[in-house]
């Protein structure tokens, strides 16, 4: 599965990606999971099977999805797990939007 | 109330965010700055690289036995020039560059097309002197305008000059543009022949006069900075990007105030403009938006409460680097009306203080653009060209915000063992 995150430079998300890989890794999951910038979101189209995004651009999500236009899901990532790096939850919210697609 | 409140503030400013980061031409106009980034960081660096070591009054070439190193200055200042000297015309490029991109059509050609209508425009006797940062504004009209133009033009099928299949399609492609493009290109030349006939005068001095020096003299002082710390540290608050969502507006005024910065220094003046990207690193944006790191120090000081004293342990490295996020959500600070007042006042204490440590002359205004996401001190002590004063402030804006967030720290203690005692009770 690949996943990928979007923030305002990629910076921050990049911090919940590693935590997340790990989490993917000690599952024994082979994942791949990065982070880029919101503006590059349309030139990855067809590399990533869903898109989260920061809370801190959730306001960009109605624009994004468009961008996206169904090509995979679209969501925002829980706040708190976002704040603690939890990259477990954040995997478990990627897996089910994959899977309720 | 407080739900009351919150969805008064998501009712207001959200708006304002979907805007400045929803809006096509607002898009464009943030994506075109920054991707400029890392020419301005080099164009400025150069320039302090100039000063540094070829200047005859303040570099090494100063000192007898390096007076050959005044000779080479053209080593910097010629990538000064196209740096920052230059960038209008960049800006044209990457504007509708990104227009084009958002409207489906060849990016480049729109680049193309942008920049070359952007110097129709410009008075021929003088180019060179007229693609700086003064051109800013004229370089957005352009951009916008031209690409209003060829994509309407676009939308006319019976225009694009159909070449048969056999054609490789990328020259196929470029005489598909070819008549949208000569009347884009010809309305910018009419329009600039025509006010030329006319008036004399060229757009680019107009929209300077008109537009850009009132925009930038509105945003780039005391208040109108003060109102963007607030307004960004509200979305903050919110949980939204409030840097990213206020700089639509502020990059092209802290671009062009960097840009007279360095032509001031330059002719041997003190930088004119306070407000640049490494104010913002030193007095807004210390350690996360919202001086952040402040509340983290004083948490590990002063806080009880277990889940603070973790989460924020977890989030202060990326602080140092000025990532505030996994402190604004995982703490959290977003929507938690304890740190509402000193998130949203800290950053305007210590801006302040920045406005008047600068006006005052005690600390001189950056003309080196600042590095975003590396580490503080470093960060301030590049961006002000190693003025102990910048670094000496970093520890004082750490210091009034800490002083700001720490009876905040201390209600949350208060709060804390009330909820566990309200909590014993009911066990009880």
């Amino acid at each position: 599965m690949n996943i990928m995150l979007a923030c305002a430079a990629g910076m921050s998300t990049s911090l919940v990606v590693s935590k997340m890989r790990q989490a993917a890794e000690s599952q024994g999951k082979d994942y791949k999971i990065w982070a880029v910038d919101q503006g590059q979101v349309a030139s990855e189209i067809g590399n990533f099977d869903v898109l989260l995004l920061g809370p801190q651009i959730r306001h960009m999500e109605r624009k994004l999805v468009q961008t996206v236009n169904g090509a995979a899901p679209v969501a925002v990532i829980n706040p708190m797990a976002y704040g603690r790096c939890d990259g477990a939850a954040v995997l478990k919210q990627a897996e089910e939007l994959v899977a309720n697609k | 109330m407080l739900d009351k409140f919150t969805d008064l503030m998501e009712r207001i400013l959200t708006p304002v965010a979907d805007f400045m980061n929803g809006n096509k031409y607002v898009v464009a106009i943030q994506k075109a700055f920054s991707t400029y980034t890392p020419i301005v960081i080099t164009g400025s660096f150069a320039f302090m690289l100039n000063l540094m070591l070829c200047s005859t009054k303040s570099g090494l070439a100063q000192f007898a036995g390096f007076e050959w190193l005044a000779n080479y200055a053209n080593i910097f200042s010629t990538v000064n020039y196209a740096c920052i000297s230059c960038m209008a015309l960049w800006i044209a490029f990457l504007v509708a560059y990104s227009i084009g991109e958002q409207d489906g059509q060849k990016p480049l050609i729109c680049g193309l097309i942008s920049s070359v209508s952007f110097i129709t425009v410009l008075d021929p006797e003088n180019i060179a002197g007229s693609l700086d940062a003064s051109a800013l504004f004229l370089a957005f009209f352009v951009g916008i305008i031209s690409m209003a133009i060829f994509n309407g033009l676009m939308r006319f099928e019976r225009i694009k000059i159909k070449l048969p299949d056999s054609v490789p399609e990328m020259i196929a492609n470029s005489f598909n543009a070819l008549i949208p493009a000569f009347i884009t290109i010809m309305v910018f030349g009419i329009f600039a022949g025509v006010l030329y006939a006319t008036t004399g005068t060229f757009i680019n001095s107009i929209i300077y006069t008109v537009i850009q020096i009132p925009f930038n003299q509105a945003i780039g002082t005391q208040i109108g900075v003060s109102i963007i710390t607030v307004l960004s540290q509200l979305l903050w608050w919110m949980g939204i990007h409030g840097h990213m969502a206020m700089n639509a507006v502020a990059k092209p005024v802290r671009t062009a105030a960097l840009a007279a910065n360095i032509a001031a220094v330059a002719s041997g003046a003190l930088p004119p403009e306070f407000y640049t990207l490494a104010f913002v690193h030193l007095f807004m944006n210390l350690g996360g938006s919202g001086i952040v790191i402040s509340l983290a120090l004083s948490i590990l000081a002063f806080s009880k409460r277990a889940d603070y004293r973790e989460v924020t342990k977890l989030s202060f490295v990326p602080l140092i680097f000025g990532i505030s996020e996994p402190m604004v959500f995982g703490l959290p600070i977003m929507l938690n009306p304890t740190f509402f007042f000193p998130f949203v006042i800290a950053p305007l204490v210590t801006c302040n203080i920045g406005y008047y440590a600068i006006t005052s002359g005690f600390l001189t205004s950056a003309y080196v653009e600042s590095i975003a996401g590396a580490p503080m001190f470093l960060q301030q002590f590049l961006a002000f060209s190693g003025q102990w004063q910048a670094l000496l402030m970093v520890v004082v804006v750490i210091a009034v915000a800490f002083a700001i967030y720490t009876p905040f720290v201390l209600v949350s203690n208060k709060q804390y063992e009330r909820e566990q005692a309200e909590a014993a009770q009911l066990e009880a």
